[in-house]
């Protein structure tokens, strides 16, 4: 989905002032409040110009009371604002700090988001090395089958069953993909390091 | 630390008491005490505590405010190294601990501030007495020596040596490379007492055949299978056989830390780390490449080419890592201080360059629009870091980047971005801090 909508805008960007085909809703990340969102931008303007942005959940709020205020947009009530800002934030989101901030503590199987996975996946990998040493990595759905890959031919990880495979893969590539997602999922900790200037 | 978001998974019981322990007491248990500062105000949070606790607290109204219940604070889950002081732990089993840079000020780097990279579990025994280190393969004659044998038999000699991970910096790749996140900070400098290796291989008699070493050590697998080694990586003969590697029991004039390899190892400087190898027992010669665990594949290895950021580069086109490259951190001041406008600042740091002695060093505080040249000093023997300092003044009250960039003697610099590799290695990319002139 993003690599297609990527496409889009690499073409648009080539193809300069030629004709270019606009995103439709069906080509965003999927996600609660997506078609309220698309139809809302617009409304005024192409969703492209939307697409090419990346704010973090302040950065949309701001960008929407400006638009309000001195663009003419008509005010979202309450509850579709919170219902855009939360699509606008994953969909168009920043990308999580580099380098991540920490735990300073063992993380515990409770620690992780309830979904199908948590327990398999903490188990699996807490059997041989802590799980905050998972919990910095950001790796894609692919680079995550290369690590189970390698782990199982090189460092003597029992292979999971095939069902199994395919659920640890989709827990560890939304949590700990390169957005780092989990890591955001934690408030600011307490960092000896100062990651950046 | 202060953003008080209250009692999260990563903000522990200590670290809400250290940072205002009657607001902790709030937060944690809506506790509010009298104006004495002991007991509990109308008895707010004293059923919670006593919830938490399991029973009822007689004593209340002597409990002083702040206080955290003993019951709890031994349950605190926070990660402690004996020995260690103010590391950055990345991952406690393997431990993985780096320093960070405003810690690694001192010229000699304290062994309560020297990184730890782990692959395995270290030795329970770290005992001198009955330890043995052996040297065999392609040599004439080979070795089994205990520490006392290498003190008598060899000369003990004391170095200045900088060690860093092959793996510092990996936390600034885009895209992620797996492994520790390590940022700034794991490198050191210290003070290491052992005899040559180069002196044992000469007792041994190294054959003509002799290709590479093979290292071997006390830890175990993460896995807690006994017949699996963790690591054993090795060098090229040639660089073996260079002065400046050591076989060392004492660091610092001390004993070499536990998660330092206590109490023998190796000290190769200039390379990635994991060719010192820790908790030393055997150095195997071997006729060809050695191919121990973390030698082969993509461990400890770059593209022979330039890639693109997140290119797929097959496994037979990586080359094991020699020599790190140049670098250097800034180590005063700490980033993020507010600097008054007009008092000269100084900046200083450390700088190494792996086989290379580093002959330049130069500041800039404008994005590296210039440069002022640092004064450096020579090191204080070869494989040491360097110490470096420059007095700035800053022109106007605002936001500053110092940036630091060292150069070699054959005329590399750090670059201004990551030259990215799959594995996350050999990030030399200039340290910059920020300063804020008022």
């Amino acid at each position: 989905m993003r690599e297609r909508l990527g496409a889009v805008i690499l073409a648009a960007a080539l193809w300069g002032g030629g004709p270019v085909s606009a995103i439709e809703p069906d080509e965003l990340p999927e996600g609660p409040g997506r078609e309220l969102t698309f139809y809302t931008c617009a409304a005024c303007h192409s969703f492209n110009l939307v697409a090419q942005q990346r704010q973090d959940r302040a950065g949309w709020a701001d960008t929407i009371a400006w638009m309000v205020e001195e663009q003419g947009m008509s005010e979202p009530e309450p509850e579709e604002l919170e219902l855009i800002l939360d699509y606008l934030a994953s969909a168009f989101g920043v990308r999580a700090r580099t380098p991540p901030t920490l735990p300073q503590r063992p993380l515990l199987v409770e620690d992780l988001p309830e979904e199908p996975g948590r327990d398999l996946t903490f188990y699996t990998c807490a059997a041989c090395h802590s799980f905050n040493l998972v919990a910095q990595q950001g790796q894609d759905r692919a680079g995550w089958a290369d690590t189970i890959d390698w782990m199982v031919e090189e460092q003597g990880m029992s292979e999971p069953e095939p069902d199994e495979l395919e659920l640890l893969l989709d827990y560890l590539s939304r949590w700990f993909g390169p957005d780092r997602r989990f890591l955001t999922t934690l408030s600011e900790p307490e960092q000896a390091a100062s990651s950046r200037p | 630390m202060r953003k008080g978001k209250g009692l999260t998974p990563e903000r522990g019981l200590f670290e809400l008491y250290r940072d205002d322990p009657e607001r902790a007491d709030a937060l944690v248990f809506g506790r509010r005490s009298g104006p004495d500062r002991r007991g509990f105000l109308k008895g707010a949070g004293l059923a919670t505590m006593g919830a938490v606790l399991g029973a009822t607290i007689p004593f209340h109204r002597n409990m002083p405010a702040g206080w955290i219940p003993a019951a709890l604070a031994d349950q605190d889950q926070g990660f402690v190294i004996a020995g260690k002081e103010g590391l950055r732990v990345l991952n406690d089993r393997p431990v993985n601990a780096e320093t960070p840079p405003h810690l690694l000020d001192d010229p000699i780097t304290p062994t309560e501030r020297f990184f730890i990279r782990n692959n395995g579990i270290p030795p329970e025994n770290t005992d001198p007495e009955g330890w043995t280190l052996v040297i065999d393969g392609e040599v004439e004659r080979p070795l089994k020596l205990s520490i006392a044998d290498l003190k008598r038999n060899f000369e003990v000699v004391t170095l200045a040596l900088q060690l860093e991970c092959g793996g510092n910096g990996r936390a600034f790749f885009d895209p992620p490379a797996r492994g520790n996140q390590w940022t700034y900070g794991a490198v050191g400098c210290a003070l290491w007492t052992g005899v040559r290796l180069k002196d044992l291989l000469e007792a041994a008699g190294v054959k003509p055949s002799a290709v590479y070493t093979a290292h071997y050590g006390a830890d175990t697998d993460v896995s807690g299978d006994p017949n699996k080694i963790p690591i054993s990586r090795g060098v090229p003969i040639e660089k073996a056989m260079n002065p400046y590697n050591l076989v060392a029991f004492a660091m610092n004039g001390g004993p070499i830390h536990p998660m330092n390899g206590a109490p023998l190892r190796l000290v190769i400087p200039g390379w990635p780390g994991s060719c010192s190898h820790k908790w030393l027992q055997r150095i195997w010669i071997r006729d060809r490449v050695h191919d121990g665990p973390k030698m082969t594949g993509t461990s400890y290895r770059v593209p022979r080419y330039p890639v693109a950021p997140g290119e797929k580069v097959p496994k037979e086109d990586f080359v094991i890592i020699h020599s790190m490259p140049v670098k250097s951190v800034i180590t005063a001041p700490k980033t993020g201080i507010e600097h008054p406008k007009d008092r000269v600042l100084e900046v200083r740091g450390h700088a190494w360059a792996g086989d290379n002695f580093v002959t330049r060093m130069d500041i800039s505080i404008d994005f590296g629009r210039s440069w002022i040249r640092a004064e450096l000093d020579p090191p204080d023997n070869p494989y040491a870091w360097q110490h470096w300092r420059a007095k700035i003044r800053f022109p106007i009250a605002g936001y500053y980047e110092i940036w630091a960039r060292a150069t070699d003697d054959e005329g590399r610099m750090q670059p201004f971005r990551i030259p990215w590799n799959p594995k996350g290695y050999l990030n030399n990319s200039m340290h910059r801090i920020a300063v804020r002139v008022v």
